[in-house]
């Protein structure tokens, strides 16, 4: 008895010959054409990769120190030498550029996996278990929404100083609970579905349940999520540097904004180039949070 | 004959406003006493309009849900005080296939690990043995050779391959009691048709007793043993398959009877209609006497004053009216 | 201007509606001839996936993006519908041309009232003036059967049950005094007696208001009771059509029997359920000649190659097939 769903399913084994490997390859071939379609996903791709090989190859791109002064005269225009010129204490712009994007992708990535984290997590306590945990949760939930999360960066990093790691648990700590409402409510409705209630009638523990079949299926808004967790926490944390709460020993863009900002006029490069990285990089992790949305999220558009 | 499941005065009231002040005050009346019993290699046909209850005495019946009173016994043993780890022993045992198979089947998963999922949890056999098992499941539903299907999604399958796949896993660890809750209804015309033999061939092989959820009267007639009809959460007749279609002794069964479609052009013409007036009541004030009158065509003064119990007119044929006993 | 009462009233001919998808072109109805007399009620019945609902949008010119009509024409009461304006196709809607749809509570504005819904139409159609619009919506919600129409019409549609709101977009469709009613799977989301209550009204109203009915189901135990003619649908195209005894009792469409053998019913026991292997084909990539050959207990060799031509059984019966194709063809 052959069935269209069979032609179908035949399709692909004769292209795959079965095997766990090869379908999750087609699986992602398949995903990245439609991916492919979305213009803006795949510029934001390409910018979010471009940064993380220029992080990841920073020494070998530019050999100079960032945070030395006096590499090369003092703000010189950008040149075959200093391709983006020189700051006003001598330093190399370029290097700068190239090993501010090590930090924000440092920084951008730690602090989402870290929020990711707690707010999943909250999330999906608060979603499945309902009841009293849940209205406990978005008390606390909404307690941290109400606080102008900016501010209390600024003070706490200023209190308890400023180092990297403070900043990545402060930026964490304030941007958990846009995550915490988005998970719960999706366990909210992926509870009553009937693919949960068929796994409690075959005796599925509830943690079964959670992890197994209920998490998979939030992944979609979870991932992204996450990349536009990350763009949200380069932003904060270059304006964290640009008022001068990051970290001194660290070079940043932030920091190069704030230190260009007596010179915008005889010296536009110095706040040109990181204030390019910045908008680069945060509007790259936005577009691929777009891109894969309208991936992972086809229905709504093609009817 | 084996008695698989028995339920006995059962009663389940959901409460119908969530804040303090009303607890108790007015519940929404889903399952009213409700006696019940199915046999092994039985199929019992539920029948009823949405609200009747029909869906909650199904899950009641099969432990996901609590009944507010009253005895639900498996093999003759009393499971209502069951707590989570007693209950997980017999999940295996009784199964529920629900309507919607793209809702019921996780579309994230995998065929293999859709089905391999029960053997897991109850730690049956190791990967091998899994793996067989699976195999032939898919086999018996009539989705072979196997590994065509095994590693894709559900996404992939049409309604009535997915139906089949629900299928399979209820019937992983060979249970004794299925409850099938409007398997056929959401597939088309000549999906239906195979879906229900192939539910026949199933039970026959395993020995099953069903419990067939249903609103539409015309599939009972070809798929049950006995029916029982309920309307507002009360079972108002039940009886052999024969007696009910050509004898209905509610006015309920007649008007639904009645109101069933017959695909044969000139039985439909020439056909007594029933209509009845206005909606059902609602499930939450619950009106003193019999719960259908507002609605019948032929009730008498003591409808409305007192309730009619069920009554065994002649052999298995049970109904509750004044009009009949 | 009205034809005179002797012509049909709809006429299609020849009508495609193909959907412009990034998958490919689906052909959702791909040359289909279908009749509508006056005061008569024609069933078009099909599974789903068909395009039955596709020829009730494209006659009411509501067809979804990426749709469009590719050839065919629709003639309505003596004007080919596809070569109106759009000003002149929004004067037909409603008024001559009404639809009933499937699911009442997603055709029904939420946060608006039902009677200001239904004098929103009558105001539109009957221009009628506002102050007497809303007498005017009682009347139809009396007309339809609700119960306290007076009470009824200041209410929201969360507040009625499913039945009543079927009725009010029935009377909805009704206060233009429509020529033809398009019925699409009216009452699949309802329960059985309602449904025999709905269709009961729509057929008690459709004498009223001597219109005629296109019913659009994929019941054949409706379609028994309630259609005069039948027009049987598969994969995009007619099969069959005939008079409803000819067809139940005489099937000529492999097709045709197959499913009303796979029909159950109340009245027989059928202890080997009849059923048909496969299922619908994908209307991208449709079978090549007679799309019902995959699943043909008697398809031929010719069956593969070629698309049958209709040939005329007797009176109104005329079927596509080829075993019917020597006698008359």
């Amino acid at each position: 008895m052959r069935d269209e769903g069979d032609k179908l399913v035949c399709e692909k084994s004769v292209m795959l010959k079965k095997g766990r490997i090869e379908v999750t390859l087609y699986i992602l071939r398949s995903n990245w054409k439609r991916y492919k379609k979305n213009k803006a996903g795949v510029l934001g791709l390409f910018l979010v990769f471009f940064f993380i090989v220029v992080a990841l190859g920073a020494p070998l791109i530019s050999r100079v120190d960032p945070l030395r002064t006096m590499v090369g005269p003092p703000s010189v225009q950008p040149s075959l030498t200093y391709p983006m010129g020189t700051d006003d204490l001598g330093r190399d712009v370029f290097s700068g550029f190239v090993h501010g994007a090590r930090i924000s992708l440092f920084v951008g990535i730690m602090t989402a996996l870290m929020s990711a984290g707690i707010g999943v997590a909250l999330g999906a306590i608060a979603g499945y278990k309902g009841g009293k945990i849940d209205s406990a949760i978005m008390m606390i939930t909404n307690m941290f929404l109400v606080v102008p999360s900016f501010f209390l960066c600024l003070v706490i990093v200023a209190v308890f100083g400023a180092t990297i790691g403070n900043v990545i648990v402060v930026i964490a700590v304030l941007s958990w609970p846009s995550t915490a409402r988005l998970i719960r409510a999706d366990f909210m409705s992926l509870k009553e579905t009937e693919f949960v209630e068929a796994a409690r009638a075959i005796g599925a523990s509830d943690l079964d349940i959670v992890l197994k079949e209920i998490l998979p299926n939030a992944l979609t808004s979870i991932i992204v999520n996450t990349s536009l967790l990350v763009a949200n926490s380069i932003l904060v944390m270059a304006g964290l540097d640009f008022l001068g709460l990051g970290d001194p020993n660290v070079p940043s863009w932030g920091k190069m904004l704030m230190n260009a900002q007596p010179f915008l006029r005889q010296s536009w490069w110095m706040a040109l180039f990181p204030g390019i990285a910045i908008l680069l990089t945060v509007m790259g992790y936005n577009l691929v949070g777009d891109g894969l949305n309208d991936l992972l999220n086809p229905r709504l558009k093609e009817r | 004959m084996t008695r698989i499941i028995e339920g006995t005065n059962l009663k389940k009231y959901f409460p119908a406003r969530q804040d303090i002040f009303s607890r108790g005050k007015s519940d929404l009346h889903a399952v009213d006493e409700v006696d019940i019993h199915i046999d092994e290699d039985e199929t019992l046909g539920l029948a009823g309009e949405s609200g009747c209850g029909k869906t909650t005495l199904g899950r009641i019946l099969v432990g996901l849900i609590k009944p507010t009173s009253g005895i639900v016994r498996f093999m003759g043993e009393d499971i209502s005080g069951f707590s989570k780890k007693d209950f997980k022993k017999l999940r295996p045992k009784m199964q529920i296939i629900f309507q919607n198979p793209l809702a019921s089947l996780n579309p994230r998963k995998t065929v293999r690990q859709i089905l391999s999922q029960p053997y897991k949890i109850h730690n049956v056999g190791d990967k091998d043995y899994i793996d067989e098992q699976v195999s032939r499941l898919l086999e018996d539903v009539g989705l072979s050779p196997a590994g065509l299907y095994v590693d894709r999604y559900p996404h992939e399958f049409s309604g009535g391959q997915r139906q089949r796949i629900v299928f399979a896993r209820s019937l992983c660890l060979n249970p004794k009691f299925v409850v099938a809750d409007e398997p056929v209804s959401s597939l088309d015309i000549s999906v239906r048709a195979q879906l229900l033999n192939l539910l026949k061939t199933l039970q026959l092989k395993f020995k099953v007793a069903c419990l067939f959820i249903t609103h539409d009267l015309s599939v009972l007639r070809s798929v049950s043993n006995r029916v029982c009809i309920m309307y507002l959460g009360e079972i108002v007749e039940l009886a052999s398959v024969d007696d009910i279609f050509s004898n209905p002794l509610h006015p309920y069964t007649e008007a639904l009877l009645s109101a069933t479609p017959v695909p044969n052009p000139r039985k439909a013409r020439n056909r007594k209609t029933i209509t009845l007036k206005g909606d059902p009541p609602s499930p939450i004030d619950i009106p003193p006497g019999c719960r259908f009158q507002s609605r019948c065509f032929c009730s008498l003064d003591k409808c409305s004053k007192q309730k009619p119990q069920l009554h065994c007119i002649n052999g298995d044929h049970v109904v509750a009216c004044h009009l009949r006993v | 201007m009205t034809v005179s009462s002797e012509e049909p009233l709809l006429t299609i001919r020849e009508l495609r509606t193909h959907f412009f998808t990034s998958q490919g072109i689906v052909r959702a109805v791909d040359g289909i001839d279908l009749r509508v007399d006056r005061e008569q009620t024609v069933g078009l019945v099909g599974e789903s996936g068909c395009g039955k609902s596709t020829v009730a949008m494209t006659i009411m010119k509501l067809i979804p993006m990426p749709g469009k009509v590719i050839s065919g024409s629709i003639v309505f009461n003596g004007k080919d519908l596809l070569k109106l304006s759009e000003d002149e196709t929004r004067r037909l809607r409603g008024r001559e041309l009404a639809m009933v749809f499937q699911d009442p509570m997603t055709y029904l504005n939420p946060v608006m009232k039902v009677g200001d819904q239904i004098s929103e139409c009558v105001v539109l159609h009957q221009e009628t003036p506002k102050k007497d619009a809303k007498k005017e919506a009682i009347k139809l919600l009396e007309k339809v059967g609700i119960p306290s129409a007076s009470r009824v019409v200041d209410y929201y549609p969360h507040q009625l049950s499913g039945g009543m709101r079927q009725r009010v977009l029935i009377a909805m469709a009704l206060s233009g005094n429509p020529l033809l009613l398009i019925a699409d799977e009216p009452t699949t989301a309802l329960d059985v007696t309602v449904q025999a209550q709905i269709l009961k009204l729509i057929e008690g109203l459709k004498e009223d208001y001597h219109s005629s009915l296109l019913l659009i189901t994929h019941d054949l135990g409706i379609v028994a009771s309630m259609c005069d003619k039948v027009y049987v649908m598969y994969a995009g195209k007619i099969v069959e059509q005939g008079d409803v005894l000819d067809l139940f009792e005489n099937p000529k469409h492999p097709y045709t029997s197959a499913l009303i053998s796979c029909s159950l019913s109340i009245d027989e026991y059928k202890k080997d359920l009849f059923a048909i292997g496969g299922t619908v084909p994908n209307l991208i990539n449709p079978p090549s000649g007679c799309r019902f050959h995959p699943r043909c207990p008697e398809a031929k060799d010719i069956c593969h190659i070629e698309e049958p031509q209709p040939v005329k059984i007797d009176g109104e019966h005329i079927v596509s097939c080829w075993l019917h194709m020597q006698k008359g063809g």
